[in-house]
């Protein structure tokens, strides 16, 4: 454990010089700027669109319009907060997507690794360095970014929706399993390849279609599929299902904590497997 | 005799080009010597040592180095090392790289900060120890590899062509450190094909052709009385070699 974590550390402070983490930090604070002005401009255009409303061939009396302008105003920034969820995700999956394809093959290439191995240090402690700074950079971006969401929804809306609750820990076990995918493939492929896979490679699609075949033996392999492959679907962050759910109306569905720490254990058993083969991997590779 | 490196039978065959690089290599190296591992372009050098390290591995044979087996975590606490043309953690400047490398070492802590001072010292470094390696020339650079490489004072010291890359100057201070060090009664390890540095260091040398151990022993065994330069040696050993191979 010494020399993992001495290897964490030691790429953390490699991130923070080579401004990885401010690049993406910036990005996240223009987002926010961005979101902040379109807040701030939503309420006169909804007003200004409920202005010049026409029912029945009337313009409604002022009184009328009020509680749908409310009404508009509400589901208008839960909209905004939605985006800007998606938002915070996308960038998030990018950074885990570069510094997980990055790590290993940048110290073969480059031939610092010959300086790590030729010292006590096993190809195991390598990797598991290289994972546990990644963990680390993911946890708090998701921690920062999450803590942003909520601080917004509340403010905004008035109320936290379950997403909010939630997205702390399942934006995290999203780029947990995303990250664990790409430095796996990254062993076997050139980077940006890796990345790209690591990015399409899903299982959600087969988790959607296993839902319309039900209770049936198709239905039972599509669902199997869906979990082998990395399942997002069970991470629903700020999910527009739920935006559409909370916008008409309708109750927004809760996830109980057995089913959160069942979602959280499979995050964690999938990435595991994913270090464990790039660890097996890796202790076979040629690291010339 | 006491060996410091011992190898039996090691092979490599690289799976994607499937070039046999190092063919079943029988390497006795003494402890307490220095040991000139000769050998054309491609010869098989690096991959060899690579392989003693653990960087990669044999496809079939085995060896010991300072008594444990290849790549083990044993021996390579008592092992210092510097690779042919590799690049450092180039975040680091070279006093924060020796702190970082020793710690991976499981150097007592305290005595890390002090031993870099040292070794810096030793490698001419002492001045540009706080900037950043990324502005170092060539020549500081492979002494900064040399001062890490010491940085353990380890038993085994294992040199890929340590004088390579640098200018007259650069290669006179570095074989200088290199007596110093030779001094000590280490053993060193040089891979070189730079044949005047390598008879001025080594006690013994070996001469590696097409992956095989083709010669081996002290250069007075090897040349003898006969006249010819170490040059003149290795000449007719790798070309008569290599006309029997063909």
């Amino acid at each position: 454990m010494r020399v993992v974590s001495i290897i964490a550390r030691d790429t953390l402070l490699e991130l923070s010089k080579r401004k990885v983490l401010l690049a993406i930090l910036i990005t996240v604070a223009l987002t926010a700027v961005l979101f902040i002005v379109a807040v701030s401009v939503m309420p006169s255009v909804v007003e200004r669109m409920a202005g010049q409303m026409i029912i029945n061939g009337n313009r409604p009396a002022p009184d009328q319009i009020a509680p749908l302008v409310i009404q508009l105003k509400k589901q208008g920034c839960n909209l905004l907060v939605t985006i800007f969820s998606g938002v915070i995700e996308l960038l998030g999956t990018l950074l885990a997507l570069i510094m997980c394809v990055t790590f290993l093959p940048a110290e073969i290439e480059r031939g610092s690794i010959k300086f790590l191995i030729s010292k006590p240090v096993s190809r195991l402690e390598v990797v598991a360095g290289k994972w546990a700074a990644a963990c680390t950079v993911l946890l708090c971006y998701s921690a920062v970014t999450s803590i942003l969401q909520i601080i917004a929804s509340l403010y905004l809306t008035g109320a936290i929706i379950p997403d909010d609750i939630h997205a702390i820990p399942f934006l995290f076990f999203k780029l947990l399993i995303r990250g664990s995918v790409a430095m796996f493939l990254s062993i076997a492929m050139k980077p940006i390849l890796a990345a790209v896979l690591a990015f399409f490679i899903s299982g959600d699609i087969f988790g959607f279609f296993a839902g319309i075949a039900g209770d049936s033996a198709s239905g039972y392999i599509l669902a199997a599929i869906s979990y082998l492959l990395p399942n997002y679907s069970i991470f629903p962050v700020r999910s527009f299902l739920n935006f559409l759910a909370s916008a008409m109306g309708a109750a927004v569905q809760e996830i109980s904590i057995f089913s959160m720490a069942a979602r959280g254990a499979y995050a964690i058993f999938y990435s595991a497997v994913m270090i464990y083969l790039t660890i097996t991997w890796f202790n076979k590779k040629d690291l010339t | 005799m006491n060996y410091a490196i011992e190898t039996e039978k090691l092979t490599k065959i690289y799976q994607n080009s499937k070039v046999k690089a190092v063919d079943r290599q029988d390497l006795k190296v003494p402890s307490g010597e220095v040991f000139g591992y000769l050998g054309p372009n491609g010869a098989g050098k690096t991959t060899t040592i690579y392989m003693l390290l653990g960087i990669l591995k044999p496809t079939s044979g085995d060896g010991k180095i300072l008594g444990k087996p290849l790549g083990s975590r044993e021996a390579k606490e008592r092992i210092g090392f510097l690779p042919e043309s590799a690049t450092m953690h180039l975040h680091h400047s070279g006093y924060s790289l020796l702190n970082y490398y020793g710690s991976l070492l499981n150097m007592d802590p305290g005595k890390i900060k002090d031993r870099a001072e040292q070794v810096l010292e030793i490698a001419g470094l002492s001045k540009a120890m706080h900037q950043n390696i990324e502005t170092y020339s060539k020549g500081m650079m492979q002494r900064l590899g040399i001062a890490q490489a010491i940085l353990n004072n380890p038993d085994l010291l294992i040199l890929d062509e340590p004088t390579a890359n640098l200018d007259p100057i650069g290669r006179k201070e570095v074989k200088d450190l290199l007596m110093s060090i030779r001094e000590s009664g280490k053993t060193i390890f040089i891979s070189s094909h730079i044949l005047s540095d390598i008879e001025q260091l080594c006690d013994r040398i070996a001469i590696l052709n097409e992956g095989k151990l083709v010669r081996s022993g002290t250069i007075a065994e090897l040349i003898g009385d006969s006249g010819t330069t170490l040059e003149d040696f290795f000449y007719q050993t790798v070309k008569g070699d290599s006309h029997e191979g063909s």
